[in-house]
Parts: C-alpha cells; structure tokens; sequence
C-alpha cells in the first residue's frame, strides 16, 4: 500500500544538480578559498594516489578544515614509525583476537588512560573536541605513548598538514596506513572491552533473538573464524560500520577512508585479516587477492564479503552482533534503529511452512475484496466497515499483525476483531461475510447504536473509531503492566520493514508529542485519523486573538444556504471548506469576554487546520434537524480526486510540508431522511474503483464515482512525513 | 583535502551521516524503489543466471545504472534538503 502513495510521489519537483549543487553551497559556505571551482570539479572525480598527493600541496588552507589541521599540527612530528612496529601491531591484533591477553591490556589501557587526562594536554589549535580526543586517545594506548602519538600525528600530517614536511608526501600512502594501523591495533583491545561492556548493557533489556536460521556463512569464513574468533569482527563493525560512540564516530571520521584512493567513498571495505581500508571495486579486491585474505567487511551496511566465494555471505552470529552495535548507534544518535532485514522467528517459519501456497498480487485481482451480508437495515456498518478496509495505512498496520492485546480479553477486543475482519478480506475467498460480531461489539461499547433500527453512517464511523481508540489504549496499558520482562526487540525492527509512515517513529515520538499535545495519544486510530483545529476568536475592539485547540477525527460541512453572505449555497467540497474556515462573525448577542481588554466585546471566530491527520474525512451535512423541518439536502457537491489542502492549514508558509490528498472512499446515501440505504465506493488499487451494495461487489469507473452524491468522503495523504 | 571529503568526515563525525543514511533507506522502501530493484535484480537472474553462472559483482554492475535512474526525483529533493539544513545548521562549526 505504501507502494501505491510512494508511486504517487514521482511528481513534478525539477530534477536537482544533486550531489554538485551541495558541494557548492558548502563551499561558499565553509572554505573560502581561492579555488572554488577546481576544487568542486575535483570533487567529483576520484583521484589516483599519485595525482592526489600533488594536489594537496597546493589545495593546503586553514579554513579548509580546522578540526583536521588541528590534529596535524598537535602532532606534526615523526612519522618515522617502522616495520617493528608494524609486527608489534600484528602481535596485538592476534592476543586480542585469541582473547588471552585481553584483561592485561584492558588494566593497562585504564592506567594510561587516567595519566593522559592528568597530563597537560598538548593543545595547538582552539577546537577543542578534536585536540582532546587526540591526547586523550594518545594516553589510551596500552603501547608506549610516545611513539603512539607520533604515530598519530603523522597520520593526521600526511592526511590534512602537508604545508609543512614536503619529504612526509613523497612517502605518503606506506606511512598513512602504518600510522592509522598502529592507532588501530593498539585500541583494539580496548575498544573489544568498551564494545562488550556496551553490548551487555543492551543485552539486559532487549535479548538477542533466538536465530532459527542457522546461517554459518561459508567455508572460508568458518575457518577465519576458528583462526581469529569474532572479535575483529565486532570491534571493525562497532567502530567502522555502526559506530557505537562518538569515539567510534572520531575514528571513522579520521582513519576510516580508502587506502588507495583517500576517498571517503560510498562503500569502503574493511579487511578483516589486517588493517586496511578500501573502496568497493579494484581497490579492496586487490588487496584481498594480493594479501591471499578472504573476509572484508562492507561498512555501510556491515556486510560480509569473501572474496574466495565473491560473494557477500551472512553468518548468524555475526549478524547478533551487528545487530548489537546497531542498537548501541540508535541509542547513542538517539535514533531510531534504522531498517533491518527480517528475520522470520520460529513462529513464523512453521506459519510459513504450514500455509505453503504463496499469493502474488496483481492488477485486476480480486484479492482484498469481500462482499458483506446485510443483517437487517446494517447497511450504515457495511459501507464504513468497506471504507475502513481499504484504508491504506490501517491495512498496513492490521495486515503487519501489529495488534497484540493478549489472549485474555481478545473476544472482547473491537481492534482484535477488526484484525480478523482484515484476515477475511484478504483470505483470498469471495463468499460475502457476516459482520455479527463486530456489530454486536459495537452494539456492547456504543449503546445508542444498539437495536435493530436505521443508522447513521457518520455516526457510526465516529463510533466505532472511538471504541477502536479505547480499545487500543486498554490494550496497550494492559501490555506495559504485565510485559515488562518480555519487551521483544521484535517489534522495532519488523515494524519499521513493514513500510509504515508513522511506524518507525512512532516510539521516539510518543514522549515528545504526550506533552504538548491535546488528549491525543498515539494509539493507530489518532496517528491516522486524528488531527489538530484552530480556531482564533478575534475581539473587535482590540484586535487581540485568543486560540485554541481542539482535535478531531472528521470534519463536517454545511451545505445549506449561508446566512451571512447573500444566501449562496456552496456547489463544491471547496465551496465548503472555505466556508467553513471563513471568519465569522459571532454577533452582538453573543459578547465574549476578551482577555486583553478585560471586557465583553463582539468577537468573530475563525477556524484553520493547525494539523492534518493523514486521513481526512468530510462529513457532508445531508441530514437538516431544525426545529421546523427535518429534511435530506440532496444537492449535488462537486468533489476532487486529488485535493491540496494547503489554503486551509493554519500556517500556510510552511514550505516543507505537503498537504495533497487524493480520494479513497466515498459512503452515499439514497433515499429520504426516514429510510434509505448506504453504497460505498472505494479505490481497490491504484485506479481502480470498485462499488460495494451489501454483498454485491461491482467494478466502477472514476466518472461514477464523482458523479455520485457524496456522503462520506475519505481522502488520505499522498506523502507521509515523519514526524 | 576536498571538500568533499570535509563534508563526508563532518557527517560521520557528528552522527548525521548515519541519520541520513537511514532517512535514504526508509524513502527507498516506501517509495518502492527496493521492490522495484529487487524484481530487476530477479529478472537478470532469470535470464543469465543459470546454475550460479552470475556473480555479485556481474549482478551489480548491470543493475546499478538502471537502478540509480529509477531513484524518485522527490526522494533525491527530500535527501537534498536534508544535507542541505545539517550543513547550514553547523555552519558556525566548521
């Protein structure tokens, strides 16, 4: 369904200069140098090493990066780190991988660490959060500290400082790595303390789910894994591809670019068997067979690569602990946990297995209609029930099993048995359904809906949401008091697969919007249906407004003939909204106390939309009640397919935001005021409109559809926002 | 040092880079770009892929042309404007 409003997105923005335009902008913002335009030509094209070297000579400014300059100048010394170092490294990386010398390190490293931050630090440069790193980095180190921070400083001289030694960029890349592979090499045990103490944090609250697939990766990742134990892996993926802390951040951003090239490219590579990175392509792939290494690690995506399959291999360990340090990331950005591949829990692989005949989609398919018996005058219920199910976002929320109420009270449940009613529909079987136990539901929560009698659709659609909403709350209570040690990590990250809007934000956001918002919660039914009304009173006298707010689920129009401006009666759905949003004058009877001149003035009262829920129905008043006459005004309103909302928001300067609606639903009705009956048409895939009678389902053209009189409209958003 | 590179070390410094990141992946999805790639990727496997004769990187060099051009202009304008605001907002940072 998301797919349908995500193809309605291809519209009619101009085509953006994408990535050169940010380059330029950023330029002119940022580095004021003399280059402007060669530097954003080079920008675009990857450099050979050579070239690159050559080019920083000349591209060396202050402004082009002071952070980078920083590091360079508090270290701008030796350099001279070599090959016994480079053994010393290697020696680390194998106690550490092996995991014997592990606490010894970890004590020594706690040491240093304390001495460093007693030590006057050697700051050059005013941006603190950089030089600080650099010393305290320094004092990490478990090796000799000296020769660790030189080995630091020369990495950063060679990567951003080349003003200053000439002879440091003749022998440039050999250094860059050795540097940047001792910095790595000698944290590593370290950073495999702070990444499992971390991990056993969130391991407490969120277990690692029971993988049921049992994917082991290839062969040759096996045996790299008898050799050199997970933890390389863990540390490269928690500092280089998640990225657990701002230390790790701090890293990546400084060491984390290819070998060859320098580029901090779309897709590095990381090998696992030493330390080195690469581009995706030649540049890691030749290292990989010139080393005879096999594993790399893709740091986008945390990917597994071996290059002796040439192919990307999934290993259920490994993927535990990536999904560890990408719980760790989304706590530590305060993000939510971005997309994650589904994993299918043992519950599911058994449905999956036991139900093996799989439906495909298509155009022209019936798949999601159903036919609903009509059980005495429940007409009103079948056609707001039809609109609700081919509500798009209600569909994804029901049909991703996303209702979960427990098993005690379910039968009680309007929501759960609305869960149900979505499982009919989409059965795949045609007979027409019996709605009685949703009625009778209804007929428990809502009493003056109960009996046998003619009802009124708008009623009954406000009805039934209100129970929906109480029932989502009560369930969602009920949740929270007895789930306290079973909080599932499931939820997170399927919820977010299943291509919802609101879904993936839906927990950040719950705090925030509790606070300010009006008795509105964040159960499905107020994400979808609820929105915001403002209505300003103006006082006369003193110009002084006074607002406020008010949510509502639906919006009802008035369709008789105005009283104020020359009897026009409104002949489109527009007509109606201006109307309805128009100042109006309250009255010299009805004075209002004003708050800014403490007296009671005439005041006109104006309402606006402040915020739109992503389903906005209008309600057309038929149905006159006067005191004189009770009467059905069956005058034709003309109504769009795709609707901007935009002149009736409150601030309509808000230039991000995108109020298109485009129709889904329209309830008619046909008959008098006393009797009658209810059809609905409802948009079953893109372009097509079906017309459900009771049990008989019809195919209908868009003409129909906006010929027809028009009771209920239902319009649903076209772009989703976070929030 | 291009400019690039600032901006790439910039983001991945400050988080923002991760954000985006994800900002892309949930577009992608919703937009239906990822059904739309993984039905191409399908297609050249049906075709050539025959008994496992295609590897990765065949796969991905003949799918990534065709798969960038099948990225919505809106999904290139919101990710746009995303960078766009980050930058402009540290600004006075850098």
């Amino acid at each position: 369904m998301a797919k349908i409003f995500g193809s309605l997105l291809k519209a009619e923005h101009a085509k953006p200069k994408f990535l050169f335009s940010t380059l330029c902008v950023f330029i002119t913002k940022v580095a004021k140098i003399r280059r402007k335009q060669r530097k954003c030509d080079k920008a675009n094209v990857q450099q050979p090493s050579s070239k690159r070297t050559k080019t920083k000579e000349n591209s060396v400014d202050s402004t082009t990066s002071s952070y980078c300059s920083s590091i360079g100048s508090s270290g701008s010394g030796s350099g001279s780190s070599g090959s016994n170092k480079q053994a010393q490294v290697y020696a680390l990386v194998a106690s550490a991988g092996r995991g014997a010398a592990l606490t010894e390190a970890a004590a020594a490293a706690e040491t240093t660490k304390v001495t460093a931050e007693a030590a006057p630090t050697t700051t050059v440069s005013p941006v603190a959060a950089t030089t600080t790193t650099s010393s305290r980095t320094a004092g990490r180190c478990a090796a000799d500290e000296t020769v660790a921070r030189s080995g630091w400083g020369g990495g950063g001289g060679i990567n951003d400082n080349n003003a200053e030694d000439s002879t440091q960029l003749t022998k440039g890349q050999q250094q860059q790595q050795q540097t940047a592979n001792a910095l790595n090499a000698t944290h590593l045990s370290t950073c495999l303390l702070t990444v499992q103490k971390l991990a056993v944090a969130v391991e407490l609250d969120a277990s690692v789910d029971v993988n049921v697939m049992s994917e082991t990766g290839c062969r040759h990742y096996q045996s790299y894994v008898k050799e050199h134990s997970y933890d390389t892996f863990r540390v490269i993926d928690a500092y280089f591809a998640a990225c657990i802390n701002k230390d790790a951040r701090e890293k990546k951003a400084i060491h984390c670019n290819c070998f060859e090239c320098g580029s901090y490219g779309i897709q590095l590579y990381a090998c696992l068997h030493c330390i080195y990175f690469g581009c995706r392509g030649t540049h890691i792939t030749s290292h990989l067979r010139a080393k005879k290494h096999n594993v790399a690690l893709e740091l986008s995506h945390g990917t597994l690569y071996c290059y002796a399959c040439r192919d990307f291999i999934y290993d259920a360990r490994s993927r535990e602990y990536a999904l560890i340090n990408r719980k760790l990331e989304a706590k530590d950005l305060q993000k939510s946990l971005g997309w994650q591949p589904w994993i299918p829990t043992a519950k599911e692989t058994n449905l999956l297995l036991a139900n093996a005949r799989r439906r495909l989609v298509r155009p022209n398919q019936t798949i999601g209609l159903r036919g609903l018996l009509n059980l005495g005058a429940t007409c009103f219920m079948n056609c707001i029930v039809q609109a609700l199910v081919h509500t798009p976002l209600l569909s994804d929320y029901f049909m991703s099993d996303r209702h979960d109420c427990g098993s005690k009270s379910s039968h009680k449940c309007l929501v759960c048995e609305v869960s149900r009613l979505f499982q009919e529909f989409y059965s795949g079987s045609r007979s027409p359904l019996s709605l009685h136990r949703l009625l009778h539901l209804i007929w428990n929560h809502a009493k003056h809906l109960a009996g046998y009698e003619q009802q009124d659709a708008h009623e009954f659609f406000i009805a039934t949401l209100d129970v929906l909403h109480r029932h989502c709350v009560k369930a969602k209570s009920e949740h929270e008091g007895n789930s306290g040690k079973s909080n599932s990590s499931s939820g997170g990250g399927g919820g977010t697969g299943g291509g919802s809007g609101g879904g993936s934000n839906s927990s950040a956001s719950s705090n925030s919007t509790a606070g300010h918002c009006f008795g509105q919660c964040n159960c499905i039914i107020d994400q979808i249906f609820t929105g915001m009304l403002q209505s300003d009173v103006v006082c006369q006298a003193c110009n002084g407004v006074s607002t406020t707010f008010d949510p509502f689920w639906d919006i009802s129009l008035d369709l008789g003939e105005t009283t104020t401006h020359g009897g026009v009666t409104p002949k489109t759905l527009i007509d109606c909204l201006e109307r309805y949003t128009r100042a109006e004058h309250l009255g010299s009877a009805a004075k209002i106390k004003c708050s800014t001149c403490k007296s009671y003035q005439e005041s006109t009262k104006q309402f606006s939309l402040r915020t739109l829920p992503s389903v906005v129905s209008f309600h057309l008043k038929r149905f006159e009640h006067s005191a004189l006459i009770d009467r059905k005004i069956s005058s034709f309103i003309q109504f769009p397919v795709e609707f901007d909302m935009t002149p009736f928001m409150s601030e309509k300067k808000n230039a991000y935001g995108d109020f298109r609606f485009s129709l889904y639903a329209v309830v008619n009705h046909v008959g008098t005021i006393d009797t009658g009956h209810y059809t609905a048409y409802v948009r079953h895939q893109k372009d097509t409109w079906v017309k459900c009678d009771d049990h008989v389902i019809t195919m209908a053209s868009l003409k129909q559809v906006l010929d027809s009189e028009g009771y209920l409209l239902f319009y649903h958003k076209n772009v989703l926002e976070y929030e | 040092m291009t400019v690039s590179n600032v901006v790439d070390q910039y983001t991945v410094l400050t988080g923002d880079r991760s954000k985006i990141k994800d900002l892309l992946c949930n577009r992608l999805i919703e937009c239906g770009w990822r059904d739309e790639v993984r039905l191409l990727c399908r297609n050249i496997l049906l075709e050539k892929g025959g008994n496992n004769s295609i590897t990765v990187e065949q796969l991905i060099t003949e799918v990534t042309p065709k798969a960038r051009t099948l990225v919505p202009d809106a999904v290139k304008m919101d990710l746009l404007m995303k960078i766009r605001t980050i930058l402009a907002e540290n600004d006075a940072d850098i």
